[in-house]
């Protein structure tokens, strides 16, 4: 082996080959510190793609990607007030596909959206919307919610609120006769509103459970 | 031998002062509260009204009602008191945020409601203005002065919760 290396050793004494052997190990260096700065960017590029297109949610004829959460976020920031949690974005996104599903297969939105599919959250939005709105319209109150709504805030139903004998009456915190309020029918439709308004959160993720486990879907 | 003895001492011991306990118990439980209705609440505080201004209350049901309301909140019994709240506050606040809310007072023994007015606001509304007397887990009086409302709906009063601030559903 020596006696091998030995017959080449002369060459490395010699000027031109170290030259060249420099001039190769510079060229090798550039190479190599292009190959390690780019290698992440190149990876980084190809994980984000792969994060995008990654399901994130599913169930019959659901499928959300990684995509469609972006998606909704950058729709949320642009055209509405509402600011989701980063955590929750996924579980919200598939909150309003799961509604604006539901408001075209029953045929909310017109006969003719019945078999449409939408990924477009401006679209998924307004759909959903129209499920909601749904929900609110066909919700049924106990009459003891609305009449109780009714009787614990009488000075809310005061037929004539400004007069001096009312106004005085309220402040000695006495006796309210029936008749100086408005008739429980006239303002029953007022009172839903509001009970409904205030329990509207409930109801949404009530009707999202239900309708999560007749989709089958799961958030992964 | 010893150890059996000793035991048994300590046994003998821990008897008597349950006895004592429970013979303590019994003695200074008979203060329970007896309505006008004549049906006694098996609660060990008093309903007393201050001033002698006694202002009769609209039913004995109602006062039954408000009895065990605050017997109940005291003991802790949120699940029981829960059905006692007006049926609008049900359907928009969750039990679990009720019993966050009232879990507190269970902490207290109630000593005694002093009631200063009853206040019929309309036919169904009542307005009580109270102080409420009682124990804190350090072992100090103190009291507390509120105005409990109360609703009648289907034959049957409900307490009332207005803090906004807590529960913003019943705005």
């Amino acid at each position: 082996m020596i006696m091998f290396l030995s017959r080449y050793l002369y060459l490395i004494k010699t000027p031109l080959y170290l030259y060249a052997l420099s001039k190769a190990a510079i060229f090798l260096s550039v190479i190599s510190v292009c190959m390690i700065l780019l290698a992440p960017a190149q990876s980084t590029a190809g994980e984000n793609k792969q994060q995008e297109s990654r399901l994130v949610a599913s169930g019959k004829g659901i499928e959300i990607k990684q995509d469609d959460v972006i998606r909704m976020e950058a729709f949320l920031e642009e055209n509405t007030p509402f600011r989701i949690p980063q955590g929750e974005l996924a579980r919200y996104t598939l909150k309003m596909k799961i509604f604006a599903q539901e408001a075209l297969q029953k045929g909310l939105a017109g006969e003719e959206w019945k078999a449409y599919q939408t990924s477009d959250p401006k679209e998924i939005f307004v759909f959903s919307d129209v499920y909601i709105e749904y929900l609110m319209d066909n919700y049924e109150l106990d009459e003891s919610v609305i009449v109780s709504y009714y009787r614990s805030f009488p000075e809310r139903f005061l037929k004539d609120p400004e007069s001096d004998e009312v106004k005085e009456r309220l402040r000695e915190r006495g006796y309210i006769p029936e008749d100086w309020l408005e008739p429980l029918d006239e303002v029953r439709q007022d009172i839903r509103a509001v009970i409904l308004r205030n329990k509207q959160r409930q109801i949404r993720e009530d009707a999202f459970n239900e309708l999560k486990e007749k989709y089958e879907a799961t958030i992964h | 031998m010893k150890l059996l003895f000793t035991n048994s001492a300590k046994y003998l011991e821990l008897l008597l002062f349950a006895l004592v306990l429970a013979f303590l118990i019994a003695v200074s439980g008979c203060s329970a509260y007896k309505s006008n209705s004549g049906i006694e609440v098996a609660y060990d505080f008093e309903v007393i009204h201050s001033q002698d201004k006694v202002i009769e209350w609209p039913d004995s049901d109602f006062e039954e009602r408000f009895s065990k309301y605050w017997g109940l909140r005291f003991e802790g019994e949120t699940g029981e008191i829960y059905k006692m709240e007006a049926p609008y506050f049900r359907a928009v606040v969750p039990e679990g945020q009720h019993r966050n809310y009232v879990r507190g007072t269970s902490r207290n023994t109630l000593k005694s409601i002093e009631i200063f007015d009853k206040k019929k606001r309309t036919d169904h509304f009542f307005e009580i203005s109270m102080r409420l007397h009682f124990i804190t887990e350090s072992g100090n009086h103190s009291t507390t002065d509120r105005r409990d409302r109360w609703v009648k709906v289907d034959d049957d009063w409900y307490h009332i919760i207005r803090n906004q601030v807590i529960f913003p559903q019943i705005s």
